[in-house]
């Protein structure tokens, strides 16, 4: 049954129910990241009382993948530089359109006398 | 004006608008010696031994920056002439220096980071260099900002900040020396010899594209201001829609 179907309170009671849907949807999604916090509860409440920890055993230094930075760095200069090349290239062309137009005007009004 | 005047300004025009073989030629030569360039940093130039293959950054890097650095003359020339002289060619000087230095510096402060965040742990500090580049490319772009949508003076206010940001690129040149940040100092120098011989490789064919570039920028602006010209004409002449 479509919405314009139903009387008057149907509707707006299932307009309620969707609100209240939609608000349960966000709250369970704003719940997520506290629903997946699993662990030893005694590492957790020691945390809350002395703020960050070190892992044992973890590097001193984050490990940066050097490769994907190199790769980047290339590409940008490439995206940039051929990007250029081609808004002038447009640019050309946009140009060499403005010109046959004016000179298709010129024709027109030299045929016209 | 008659049609016929229009008509002969207008081939006129429409010849200069095919691409001069020479340009052609040196945008070729440029686009090869960029493949080069790549080719020799990542095959030839050995990894260098700290910084490990981040470093293949520099060798694009700072062509880059000098390219953004070597337009500040042109826009000085360009600026300075145009608040005298108030002749065209000028101000499309300038103008083309802006851009090229915009593109080029833009390209500079994306790579550094990329590089940075390796070597310093951060895409970014607040080191003088750092700043000042950023801070030229700032008034650069305020300089086209400006160009597009001032009125009637934009010109000699474009022409005014560009100077300004000439000013900015003597305070970027000499802040490694001046202030000894975080920035590396210069240190072509000290190269290893397939280093160098990549390095400078990178330096000549990026130079060569910035000319191939500045030439195009240049007769683009120039092809700009005939047909606003013709434009005109044919409007006084009442062909122009």
């Amino acid at each position: 049954m479509s919405q314009r179907d139903l009387p008057q309170p149907a509707r707006r009671l299932r307009r309620i129910r969707r609100l209240l849907g939609f608000v349960a949807g966000l709250w369970l999604l704003s719940a997520t990241p506290a629903l997946a916090q699993t662990g030893d509860d005694g590492l957790r409440e020691k945390a809350k009382q002395e703020g960050f920890q070190p892992v044992a055993g973890a590097p001193d230094t984050e490990k940066v993948d050097a490769s994907r930075l190199v790769v980047a760095a290339y590409a940008a200069i490439f995206v940039g530089v051929f990007g250029y090349v081609i808004y002038m290239v447009r640019s050309q062309g946009e140009m060499a359109k403005e010109m046959a137009e004016l000179a298709e005007q010129i024709s027109r009004a030299e045929k016209r006398g | 004006m008659t049609t016929n005047a229009l008509r002969n300004s207008l081939f006129d025009n429409d010849k200069g608008l095919g691409t001069p073989p020479l340009l052609m030629a040196l945008a070729a030569v440029a686009a090869i010696l960029i493949g080069v360039g790549a080719w020799m940093t990542f095959f030839y130039a050995p990894t260098e031994k700290e910084m490990g293959f981040v470093q293949k950054i520099f060798y694009f890097h700072v062509p880059t920056a000098w390219i953004m650095l070597n337009s500040a003359p042109l826009m000085a020339v360009g600026s300075v002439a145009y608040l005298i002289t108030k002749k065209d060619k000028f101000d499309r000087l300038s103008d083309a220096g802006v851009e090229l230095a915009i593109l080029f510096g833009v390209l500079t402060v994306i790579t550094g980071p990329l590089w940075g965040r390796k070597a310093w742990g951060v895409y970014w500090v607040w080191d003088v260099r750092l700043t000042s580049t950023l801070v030229m490319i700032l008034t650069l772009i305020a300089c086209k900002i400006v160009r597009n949508y001032a009125g009637p003076n934009a010109k000699q206010i474009a022409a005014g900040l560009s100077v300004l940001a000439v000013l900015n690129a003597l305070f970027v040149y000499f802040s490694v020396d001046l202030w000894k940040g975080t920035h590396p100092p210069k240190l072509v120098q000290t190269l290893e010899p397939r280093m160098k011989q990549t390095f400078w490789m990178c330096v000549l064919a990026f130079h060569l594209a910035w000319g191939a570039l500045l030439w195009a920028r240049l007769r683009m602006a120039k092809l700009r201001t005939g047909l606003d010209r013709l434009h005109m004409l044919a409007t006084e002449a009442g062909i122009d829609d």
